[in-house]
C-alpha cells in the first residue's frame, strides 16, 4: 500500500503530495528531502527507508517521482506505477517537468485522486482517464457525467474489456509491430561465451476501428511442431522455430488460447502498447565478435588492440557503435587511433571511448592504443574489467525471431495495412580482457 | 589559483554524485598526464595541482598518486608552497606511513632552519605524524629549540609539546640527568603561554618517571605562588576571573608526583596556596566560572588527600565535600562522592570525620543518576568496619529491593563481602546471606552462595544447625524459591540436615518432600544437586531409603544427562556389595582449606572491569585477614569420581574385586575413589591388539606402573605375578590378531553362523542375523574345561564408524557350560576392518586373553544392486581414483561363474551383472552399503568390483571402488581370501 505519492524537484522541494492513508509523518518526508535529494544522495538507491518508512523513487528529467509507504509494500508493484504514472502524466501534458506539472496541478491531483484508491493502484491506462478526467471544459464534463456517460465509464472500467472503448473509427486502418531486442552476452578472454541471451519485446502501435480481434504468430518452436503434427506433414523441418522462454503477456492477450494451442489473439487497445516480452538463451545469433588484445608491459605500460567484426549479412548495418574499453585507474596518458571512427580516452568514463556511427554488416574494424600510467602509492593490481559494448542494429533480430503473420478480423471487414520492423540493441554486451 | 577556484565552485555546481564522480575523475586524469608528461613543472603549478587533489582527497575519493609532488614541495623554498607540501603531509600521512621516511630529511632541514614560519611548520607535522622513527632522529634537534636562548616564543611553546609527543613515542628521548635541568629552567619562564606547555611536557614525563625530575616540586610551588597569591599574570590570562585555571590544575598535578615536602619554606608555601584555593572558591550562577573554579579547588583537594596528615587544609577540604555532596548540581556531587572514596582509602584517619556524613551518603544511593550511585555504594563500602557494619549492612539490604538491576550485583557481592569481613557473629553472616539469596536470587552469583557453604562447613556443628534451621524456615516460606537457594537449601540440608532431624516438623523424610517439591521446577543443575542431597539423607536415615530409590529410579533415564547419570550412579551404590564404598562417598564433606575469598575475588575482578580506580583495590588486603579460605565450588563428593567407577563397575558387574589390568590399589574402598584415575586408565590401558610378542613385556610394564602408584595396595604384587604368569596363555588369540585374518574368520564372512575361536578350555561360537545398517550377533562362550572359567569379560576394540550396545556378560562360567552376549550394531559411516574382541578370563592355569576380529566385515551390511551398463559406468567413474586393485592367481581358472556367484551374490550379498562386460570371462559385481541417515542405492553408498580374468596365465585382477578407502581394501581382500590359490 503506498501511502503518499510526492513530486519533488531538483532542489529537494515538494512540489506535489497527495496522502493516501495514515503513514510517514510530514518530519520523515522533510528528511528524506535533505538526506537523499538535496545531499545528491538519489541515483544511488532507489528505495531508501527512514524511520521505518520505505521511500520508493525513480527520477525523471529533473523531477523525482517517490513513493511513500510504512508497510511492507510490493517494491515492484511501487515502481510499476510510479513508471506508469509518469507515463499517464506525459500523455497528459506532452512532457514530465517542474513546469509543467506547477501548470496542472490541479488536474494531476484529479488524475492521483483516481490512479490510486486508499494506496491501491487502479485503472492507469491513459485512455481510459482521459474518457472522464478531461482537461478542457471542466464544468461541461461534470453535465455530462452527471447523465449517461457516467454509466458509460462504470462499464468501461469494470467491463470484459477494458482497455478499450467502443466506437473507435480511423480512416486508414493501420497496425505497426516493432520487434525490440537486446542482447546480453559474456565472454571470457578466451572467447568462450559464458553467459548469451536475448531480452525482448513486442511493441504495437494500432490504429484500428471498431473492436478488432487479432491473431498473431510467430515462429515459436511449440506452435510450429503442433501445426507440423496436426497436418500430418514432413512440410516443415522440425527445428526451424526458437524456443522462447518467459513470455509474458499484456493484460488483452486471451491467456486461455495461448494455454491450449499457444495461439497469440487479443483485442489491442487504442494506441501503443507492449504486447508481449519474452527471452530466449539459446541458438542466438550474435551480432558482434570482439577480439581484443590487451598486453600489460611492466608496471606502467599497456598496449591495447581490438578488432570487432559485424556477424550479420552485409545488407544491413549497425548505428551509434560505441565501444568502452576500460583502462587502469592511474591512467595519465592514452595514445589510441582507429581507422574509423571516433576513439578517444575519457576519464570521466574510466576508459577508451570509441563511437561508430555506422557499422555496415560482415565487416571487421580496429584499433589500438599504447596506455601510459602513473606509479601509484598502493600497489593495487588492476582489475581488468570487461569491455562493454553499445549498438542499434535495425531490423535485425538476434534471437532469430519473426512474426509470422497477423490477421485482424472485424465485423465491418476492413483492410488493414501492417508494418513490421525488427532491431536489435546492446543489452549488457560484455567482453572480458 | 584561478584553476583551483573554478575546479571547486564546478564540484559543488555538480547536481549529482555521478556528476561529480566524473568531474573529479576527468579532473585526476588530467593531473596524472600533466604530472607524468611536465617533467619540469613549475611550482605554482604544482601546488595547485596538489591543492586540488587535497580537495578531491577531503571529498572521500581515494587517491594514491602525487607523492613525490607533494614532497617536492615540501622542501621547496617558498612559503607558500611548503605549507601545500605540510598541508598534504597532514591530511594523507599517518603514523607509521612508508612515506615519512622520505620526508624525515626535509622536517629536518627545515626544523634547523632559520626560518621561525617554516620552523613551525615542521614541528606541527612531527606532531601529527611523529613517531618512534621521528623520535630517534629529530628529538635531540626539538629540544635544542625547546631549550635555545635565542628560541621564539611562539616557536618554544610549540617545541614544548613537540616534545611531548616524541616523550611519548619513545620514553628514552629524555634522560634526566642531561635535559632535566634544562628543561625544569624552562619553568621559571615568565609567559605564560610557554610556562603552560612546558609544564605539560614535565607533566607527562613525570607520568612514566620522577626520579631525576625532583627539582619540579618546588617551582611548581613559586609559580603557584606566583599565579594564586601574588597574582602575577597578565589580564590575557584571565579566564572569568581566574588566572590559568590549567595552569595551576597541571602544577598541582606536578605536585602530586611527589611525596609531601619536607622543606619548611616549602611546605608553607604550598599549603598557603592550597589554603588561599580551598577558602576562596565559592558557588556562582556562571557556569562556565563553576566549571573552572571546582576544576582547580577539586585539584586542590586531591593535592591535600595527597599531603595527608601534613596537611592543615584536610578538616577544611573534608568539610567542603561533605557540602558538595548535598549540592543540587549532579556534578559537583559525584565528584565530591568520588573524592570522598579516595580520601577514605588515602587517609583512613580522616573516616570518623566522613562518618558525619553518613546519612547523606547512604541518601545518595536513591539518587537518580546511576553513576552517582554507583559512587555513593563505592564509598558506603569504603567506609564501613566493625562498628558500623550492621548498620550499613541493614540500610544496604533495604535499598537492594529497590535497587536496580544495573547496580544490584555489585551491591549483593559487596553485602557478602561486608557482611563477611566484619560479622562479629557468624550467624549473622549467614540471615544476611540467605536474605540476600532470597531476596535478590538472579543476582547473586554462584561465589556467593560457594562461599557461605564453605564457611557453614568449616564452622562448628552450631553454626551448621542454625543454618539448616535458616534455610529450612526460608524454603517453608518461599512458594517459588530462587534456584540459588534451593542449591544452598539443597546443600545445607544435605550435609547438615541431621542437625534439626530431631526437631519436630523438619525429619528427614519430610525435609526431603520440602525439597521434592521445587525439584519438579528446578533446572538440571538444581536437580542433579538435589539427587546428591537425597542420597546423602537416605544414607544416614533408612526409612527414606524407599522414598529416594523410587525418585533415583524415576530419574535413572532423565533426558538430562547428569542427573541421569548420578541416578544411575547412586543406585547402582546401594547395591550391597558396594556398602563400604558407598559410606566414604556419601561420608560429611571435609572442611575446605583456607584460602583467599573467592567473593572478593570476583568482585576485585568486576571492578577491574568497570573502574580501575574502584576503591576496592586497596581493601584487599584487609579481606583476608577476617576469614579467608576457600576451595573451588564444593563439589558434590561423588560428581567427579563416579564415572570411573562405573566404569569399573561395567566390566565386572558383580565382582567388587580389583580390575585386572588396573591398580592393586583396590584394597581399601577409599583409595579406590582417591586413585581411581589411575584404576580406570589402567583398566583401559590394555590394547586390544597388541601383538604377541609383546605382550609379556607390555603387561608387565603396566603391572609396573600400577604398583609403583599404589604402592599400599596389598594384593598388588601378587596379582602382577599372576597376570605375569598369565600372559603366555593367550598365544592364540594373540595370533589370531597379529597375523593375517583366520580361517574361522574367513568362513565367517561368508556365513552368518559357526564357530570364531576355539582352544582346550573355551569355544567362541556367533549367530549374526543383518537388517539394512542394522545387525544383532550373538558370542556364544563354551566352557570345554574342567574348571570354572572367573571374571570372565570381553572388551571391544573402538570403530567409531560402528554403534555397539553390548549386554552384560556374566562373570562365571562353569564347566561344560555356554553363556550367550548379544550385541546390537548399527553401521553409521562405511568402515575397513570391524572391531576385535578381547576375552579376559581366569583359567585354571591362570588369567588368559584372547584377541579375535570380529566377523564383522562392511559386507554383512551389504545389498546387492542391480543395475544396467550405463548406470554402473557412471558410478564407476564417480570414485575415479578411489580404487584398489589386487593382482592374484586363481584357484581354479578360469573363474566359474557359480564360484563367483558363491563368494559375492551369496556371501557378500553383491549382485553379479551380467552384459556389463562384453567380455564374458570377466564379471562386474555391484552393491550398495546400508549405513544409517544413508539413502538406499544412493551414489555414494555404492561399492563397485570389477573381476579380469586371464585365463591363461590363471590370473585375475579384483578391482573394487568404493567412497571409503578402508572399505575397498576390506572388500578386495575377503574377495581374494576366497578365490585366491593359497
Amino acid at each position: 500500500m503506498i501511502s503518499n505519492v510526492l513530486l519533488i524537484n531538483q532542489k529537494g522541494e515538494v512540489v506535489i503530495s497527495r496522502i493516501y492513508r495514515e503513514g510517514a509523518s510530514q518530519k520523515t518526508i522533510d528528511t528524506f528531502r535533505n538526506q537523499v535529494i538535496a545531499s545528491k544522495e538519489a541515483g544511488r538507491l532507489p528505495v531508501k527507508v527512514l524511520d521505518h518508512t520505505a521511500f520508493m523513487f525513480i527520477k525523471h528529467g529533473n523531477m523525482y517521482a517517490v513513493a511513500v509507504s510504512s508497510g511492507n509494500a510490493q517494491a515492484a508493484l511501487a515502481f510499476q506505477f510510479l513508471h506508469e504514472l509518469i507515463k499517464v502524466l506525459k500523455s497528459y501534458f506532452g512532457d514530465f517537468t517542474e513546469e509543467s506539472v506547477r501548470n496542472n496541478f490541479i488536474l494531476i491531483y484529479e488524475l492521483l485522486d483516481e490512479v490510486l484508491d486508499y494506496g491501491y493502484p487502479q485503472n492507469t491506462s491513459d485512455d481510459v482517464l482521459k474518457m472522464y478526467i478531461t482537461q478542457e471544459g471542466n464544468r461541461k464534463a461534470m453535465q455530462d457525467r452527471a447523465g449517461g456517460a457516467s454509466s458509460g465509464v462504470t462499464i468501461q472500467a469494470t467491463g470484459a474489456i477494458s482497455w478499450r472503448k467502443e466506437g473507435i473509427k480511423y480512416r486508414k486502418n493501420e497496425l505497426f509491430i516493432d520487434v525490440v531486442e537486446n542482447c546480453n552476452l559474456l565472454m571470457s578472454s578466451k572467447g568462450t561465451i559464458l553467459r548469451n541471451d536475448v531480452s525482448g519485446c513486442i511493441m504495437v502501435k494500432c490504429y484500428l476501428s471498431g473492436q478488432p480481434e487479432c491473431k498473431f504468430g510467430l515462429n515459436d518452436k511449440l506452435l510450429l511442431d503442433n501445426e507440423a503434427k496436426a497436418k500430418k506433414s514432413n512440410l516443415r523441418r522440425p527445428g526451424s522455430g526458437i524456443d522462447i522462454d518467459d513470455v509474458s503477456f499484456h493484460q488483452c492477450v486471451k491467456l486461455g488460447k495461448f494455454d491450449m494451442d499457444r495461439t497469440i489473439s487479443f483485442v489491442p487497445p487504442d494506441g501503443e502498447f507492449q504486447l508481449m516480452s519474452y527471452r530466449i538463451t539459446e541458438n542466438v545469433n550474435l551480432p558482434f565478435r570482439v577480439l581484443p588484445v590487451v598486453k600489460e608491459l611492466g608496471r606502467t605500460r599497456l598496449e591495447i588492440n581490438i578488432k570487432v567484426k559485424s556477424m550479420f549479412t552485409f545488407k544491413l548495418f549497425a548505428t551509434n557503435v560505441v565501444i568502452k574499453i576500460p583502462c587502469p585507474k592511474n591512467t595519465a596518458i592514452a595514445n589510441v587511433s582507429a581507422a574509423s571512427g571516433k576513439c578517444k580516452y575519457e576519464p570521466e568514463h574510466g576508459g577508451i571511448i570509441w563511437k561508430l556511427r555506422r557499422f555496415p554488416g560482415d565487416t571487421e574494424y580496429f584499433m589500438s592504443g599504447e596506455v601510459e600510467m602513473m606509479q601509484s602509492v598502493s600497489e593495487k593490481v588492476w582489475s581488468r574489467p570487461p569491455i562493454t559494448m553499445d549498438f542499434q542494429v535495425p531490423m535485425f533480430a538476434a534471437s532469430g525471431l519473426h512474426v509470422r503473420f497477423l490477421k485482424v478480423f472485424e465485423k465491418s471487414n476492413y483492410q488493414t495495412i501492417k508494418w513490421v520492423r525488427y532491431i536489435t540493441k546492446a543489452g549488457q554486451y560484455q567482453h572480458r580482457i | 589559483m584561478r584553476g583551483l577556484t573554478v575546479f571547486i565552485s564546478d564540484l559543488r555546481n555538480c547536481s549529482s554524485k555521478e556528476q561529480e564522480e566524473k568531474r573529479v575523475e576527468k579532473e585526476m586524469a588530467h593531473i596524472r598526464s600533466k604530472f607524468t608528461s611536465d617533467s619540469n613543472m613549475n611550482g605554482y603549478n604544482r601546488k595547485k595541482y596538489v591543492w586540488k587533489i587535497l580537495y578531491m582527497y577531503m571529498l572521500g575519493y581515494e587517491v594514491d598518486f602525487g607523492h613525490m609532488e607533494a614532497v617536492n614541495l615540501l622542501s621547496s623554498q617558498k612559503y607558500s608552497e611548503k605549507s601545500v607540501g605540510y598541508a598534504w603531509c597532514a591530511l594523507m600521512l599517518r603514523e607509521g606511513d612508508e612515506l615519512l621516511r622520505l620526508i624525515i630529511n626535509s622536517i629536518r632541514v627545515d626544523l634547523i632552519s632559520r626560518n621561525d614560519n617554516a620552523v613551525c611548520l615542521a614541528l606541527n607535522s612531527i606532531c601529527n605524524v611523529g613517531g618512534k622513527e621521528f623520535a630517534e632522529t629529530l628529538s635531540n634537534d626539538v629540544l635544542k629549540l625547546l631549550t635555545h636562548n635565542i628560541t621564539k616564543t611562539y616557536v618554544r611553546k610549540k617545541a614544548a609539546l613537540t616534545a611531548l609527543r616524541l616523550f611519548r613515542k619513545s620514553n628514552d628521548t629524555l634522560p634526566a640527568e642531561q635535559w632535566a635541568d634544562r628543561i625544569l629552567a624552562l619553568l621559571d619562564e615568565k609567559n605564560i603561554g610557554v610556562l603552560t606547555s612546558v609544564t605539560s611536557l614535565v607533566l607527562g614525563v613525570l607520568a612514566v618517571d620522577s626520579a631525576g625530575w625532583e627539582a619540579a616540586a618546588p617551582k611548581a610551588a613559586r609559580t603557584l605562588t606566583r599565579l594564586v597569591l601574588n597574582k602575577d599574570y597578565s589580564n590575557d590570562y584571565l579566564y572569568y576571573g581566574i588566572p590559568t585555571p590549567w595552569l595551576q590544575i597541571k602544577l598541582l598535578k606536578v605536585l602530586q608526583h611527589f611525596p609531601p615536602p619536607e622543606e619548611h619554606a616549602l611546605k608553607l608555601r604550598v599549603s598557603e596556596v592550597l589554603q588561599r584555593i580551598v577558602s576562596g572558591t565559592e558557588v556562582t550562577k556562571n557556569v562556565n566560572k563553576n566549571n573552572a573554579t571546582h576544576a582547580v579547588l577539586f585539584e586542590a583537594i586531591n593535592l591535600s588527600i595527597h599531603l595527608g596528615q601534613s596537611s592543615e587544609t584536610l578538616p577544611q577540604c573534608i568539610n567542603l565535600l561533605g557540602r558538595f555532596i548535598s549540592i543540587r548540581e549532579a556534578n559537583i556531587r559525584y565528584l565530591g562522592l568520588d573524592t570522598m572514596a579516595r580520601l577514605s582509602q588515602e587517609q583512613p584517619h580522616t573516616l570518623d570525620d566522613l562518618k558525619k556524613h553518613q546519612s547523606t551518603i547512604l541518601f545518595s544511593l536513591k539518587d537518580p543518576d546511576i553513576s552517582i550511585r554507583r559512587r555513593a555504594l563505592d564509598l558506603v563500602y569504603a567506609m564501613c568496619d566493625t562498628a558500623t557494619v550492621k548498620e550499613t549492612v541493614s540500610e544496604l539490604l533495604n535499598y537492594l529491593d529497590n535497587a536496580d538491576d544495573h547496580i544490584k550485583e555489585e551491591l549483593v557481592l559487596k553485602i557478602a563481602i561486608l557482611s563477611e569481613r566484619f560479622a562479629s557473629d557468624n550467624s549473622w553472616y549467614v540471615d544476611v546471606v540467605l536474605q540476600l539469596v532470597r531476596s535478590a536470587g538472579d543476582q547473586v552469583a554462584d561465589e556467593v552462595w560457594y562461599r557461605i557453604v564453605q564457611i557453614v562447613t568449616n564452622q562448628g556443628e552450631d553454626l551448621q544447625r542454625y543454618a539448616a534451621q535458616g534455610v529450612w524456615t526460608i524454603l517453608n516460606a518461599e512458594v517459588l524459591p530462587h534456584k540459588n537457594l534451593v542449591k544452598v537449601a539443597g546443600y545445607v540440608l544435605g550435609e547438615f540436615g541431621h542437625t534439626i532431624a530431631e526437631s519436630p516438623g523438619s525429619s528427614p523424610s519430610e525435609q526431603i518432600t520440602l525439597l521434592h517439591k521445587h525439584f519438579r521446577n528446578a533446572d538440571p543443575d538444581v536437580r542433579a544437586l538435589l539427587l546428591n542431597t537425597y542420597v546423602k539423607i537416605a544414607h544416614t536415615y533408612a526409612e527414606v531409603a524407599q522414598m529416594v530409590s523410587e525418585v533415583m529410579q524415576q530419574h535413572s533415564a532423565a533426558m538430562d544427562q547428569e542427573v541421569q547419570q548420578r541416578a544411575a550412579e547412586y543406585i547402582s551404590l546401594s547395591a550391597p556389595s558396594l556398602a563400604s564404598i558407598k559410606g566414604t562417598v556419601l561420608e560429611m564433606m571435609p572442611h575446605f582449606t583456607e584460602r583467599e575469598s573467592i567473593v572478593s575475588k570476583a568482585l576485585a575482578s568486576k571492578s577491574k572491569g568497570d573502574d580501575p580506580e574502584a576503591p576496592t583495590r586497596r581493601v584487599e588486603p584487609r579481606a583476608e585477614a577476617a576469614h579467608a579460605e576457600a576451595a573451588p565450588p564444593p563439589p558434590p563428593p561423588s560428581r567427579q569420581e563416579t564415572p570411573d567407577l562405573l566404569g569399573g563397575l561395567a566390566d565386572e558387574p558383580a565382582a567388587p574385586a580389583p580390575p585386572p589390568g588396573g591398580g592393586g590399589g583396590a584394597g581399601s574402598a577409599a583409595d579406590l575413589l582417591g586413585g581411581l584415575d589411575l584404576g580406570g586408565g589402567g583398566g583401559a590401558a590394555p590394547p586390544p591388539a597388541a601383538p604377541s610378542s609383546g605382550a609379556d613385556d607390555l603387561l608387565g610394564l603396566m603391572g609396573g606402573g600400577g604398583g609403583g602408584a599404589a604402592p599400599s595396595g596389598g594384593g598388588g604384587g601378587d596379582l602382577l605375578d599372576a597376570l605375569g604368569g598369565g600372559a603366555p596363555a593367550a598365544p592364540a588369540g594373540g595370533a589370531a590378531a597379529g597375523g593375517g585374518p583366520s580361517p574361522q574368520w574367513l568362513a565367517l564372512c561368508m556365513r552368518n553362523d559357526g564357530v570364531l575361536f576355539e582352544d582346550a578350555t573355551l569355544q567362541i561360537g556367533v549367530k549374526m542375523e543383518f537388517n539394512g545398517h542394522q545387525g544383532r550377533m550373538a558370542l556364544f562362550f563354551g566352557n570345554k574345561g574342567q574348571f570354572p572359567l572367573q571374571q570372565l569379560a570381553t572388551v571391544l576394540s573402538p570403530c567409531p564408524q560402528l554403534a555397539i550396545q553390548v549386554s552384560p556378560l556374566p562373570s562365571t562360567l562353569q564347566p561344560r557350560q555356554q553363556l550367550s552376549q548379544n550385541f546390537l550394531i548399527e553401521c553409521n559411516a562405511p568402515f575397513g576392518d570391524g572391531p576385535q574382541v578381547k576375552v579376559s578370563f581366569m583359567g585354571g592355569s591362570g588369567p588368559a586373553q584372547i584377541v579375535a576380529r570380529l566377523p564383522l566385515n562392511p559386507s554383512k551390511f551389504f545389498a546387492p544392486l542391480v543395475t544396467d551398463g550405463g548406470d554402473f559406468f557412471r558410478r564407476w567413474k564417480l570414485f575415479e581414483g578411489k580404487e584398489l586393485q589386487k593382482i592374484f592367481k586363481l584357484k581354479t581358472a578360469p573363474l566359474a561363474e557359480p564360484e563367483v556367484e558363491r563368494v559375492c551374490a551369496g556371501g557378500m550379498k553383491m549382485a553379479v551383472l551380467r552384459g556389463v562386460d562384453p567380455n564374458t570371462a570377466n564379471y562386474v559385481v555391484a552393491g550398495w552399503m546400508a549405513v544409517k541417515g544413508g539413502a538406499p542405492q544412493s551414489d555414494t553408498a555404492s561399492v563397485l568390483m570389477r573381476l579380469e580374468v586371464n585365463a591363461a596365465a590363471g590370473m585375475c585382477r579384483a578391482s573394487v571402488r568404493a567412497s571409503d578407502a578402508g572399505l575397498a581394501t576390506a572388500v578386495a581382500q575377503i574377495v581374494q581370501s576366497h578365490l585366491a590359490a593359497p
